[in-house]
C-alpha cells in the first residue's frame, strides 16, 4: 500500500526514504548508474524535499522515481564513464540464487524501457496495484496494465534466455 | 524459470535491493529555517532601524523648538521681572533708577563706549 503523503516533512521523508530508499537506488542502477552514484543521486532527491524546496506532491512515490530517472539521466549525461554501472555491481541481493541469476536479473530490467521499468519497480518493490499506479501517475489503467504485461513478457524472455 | 505471470512476480519479490546508506542527516533541514532566521532578523533590524530613526528624527526638531521656546520664555519672565522691579525702583529711588537704566540700555543698545564699540568704529572710518 502506497504511503499517503501530501505535505513533507522530515519525518515523513525519512519514512519515505527507509521504506523506498533501498528500491529507488536499484532503480537508479537499473537506469545505467553505478550503485554508488545511485545511491548519491537517491540522497539527492531526498534532501531536497528535506530542504523544503517541495512542500507537496500528488503522488509521493511515483514522483520519487520520475525525480531519481531525471537525476540519473542528468547523472548519466554529465559524467558519462564515471557514473555506468559495471556488469558486476549489484543492486539486487538474493538469498538462494547465485550472483549471476542477480546480474541476469539487473541486465533484463536495463533492457526494459523507461515506462515498463518504472512500472514493474512500483508494482514489484514499492508495493503497489496497477490501479493505484494509474491513479497517481494520471496514467490509463490499461495502458499500466499493458506496460507491465509486456514488462514481464520481456522479463521472462531475457531470464529465460540465461 | 516461472512461467506464468503470478509465479514471475514472486520470483522477482525473492530479489531484494541493496541496502542504501541512511540519509546523510536532518540536518539540512535546519537550512530553511536558517533562512527564515536570517529573513527575520533583517526584517526586524529595518523596521527597529526604521523606527528608531522616524523617532530620532522627529524628536530632534521638537527639542530644539521646546528649547527655542523655554528660552524666549525665560527673557519674557525676565524682562517682565526687569519692568516691575525698574517701576518700583522709580517710584523709590530715582537715582538708582537711572543707573539701572544705564545698565540696562547697556545690554539693549549697541557698545559706544567700549574698544572694540560701534563708535569708534565709526569714528575710524
Amino acid at each position: 500500500m502506497p504511503q499517503k503523503v501530501n505535505k513533507f516533512t522530515p519525518e515523513s521523508v525519512k519514512a519515505l526514504y527507509e521504506e523506498h530508499g533501498a528500491a529507488l537506488a536499484a532503480y537508479g542502477c537499473c537506469c545505467g548508474l553505478d550503485f554508488g552514484s545511485a545511491e548519491d543521486v537517491v540522497q539527492q532527491v531526498f534532501l531536497k524535499l528535506l530542504q523544503g524546496t517541495l512542500r507537496e506532491v500528488k503522488a509521493p512515490i511515483p514522483y520519487l522515481y520520475r525525480a531519481v530517472r531525471n537525476a540519473s539521466s542528468n547523472q548519466r549525461r554529465d559524467r558519462r564513464r564515471e557514473t555506468e554501472m559495471p556488469e558486476c555491481e549489484f543492486c539486487f541481493t538474493h538469498p538462494t540464487v547465485d550472483q549471476a541469476e542477480v546480474i541476469s536479473l539487473q541486465n533484463a530490467l536495463r533492457a526494459l524501457p523507461e515506462d515498463q521499468r518504472e512500472t514493474v519497480f512500483l508494482r514489484t518493490w514499492s508495493g503497489m496495484t496497477i490501479q493505484e499506479i494509474a491513479e497517481t501517475t494520471e496514467t490509463p489503467l490499461n495502458t499500466v496494465a499493458s506496460r507491465y504485461r509486456y514488462a514481464l513478457e520481456k522479463l521472462r524472455e531475457r531470464l529465460r534466455e540465461r | 524459470m516461472p512461467l506464468d505471470d503470478n509465479e514471475l512476480e514472486k520470483y522477482l519479490r525473492e530479489f531484494q535491493p541493496r541496502a542504501v546508506r541512511p540519509l546523510e542527516s536532518l540536518r539540512q533541514t535546519a537550512i530553511p529555517w536558517r533562512g527564515r532566521l536570517a529573513a527575520a532578523a533583517v526584517v526586524l533590524f529595518s523596521v527597529s532601524g526604521g523606527l528608531w530613526y522616524a523617532i530620532h528624527k522627529s524628536n530632534m526638531p521638537r527639542a530644539e523648538v521646546k528649547l527655542e521656546t523655554s528660552r524666549g520664555e525665560a527673557l519674557v519672565q525676565e524682562r517682565r521681572v526687569n519692568s516691575i522691579f525698574l517701576t518700583k525702583l522709580a517710584l523709590e529711588d530715582p537715582k538708582r533708577f537711572e543707573e539701572q537704566l544705564e545698565v540696562e540700555s547697556r545690554q539693549v543698545l549697541p557698545d559706544l563706549q567700549g574698544q572694540q564699540s560701534t563708535l569708534r568704529a565709526l569714528t575710524k572710518e
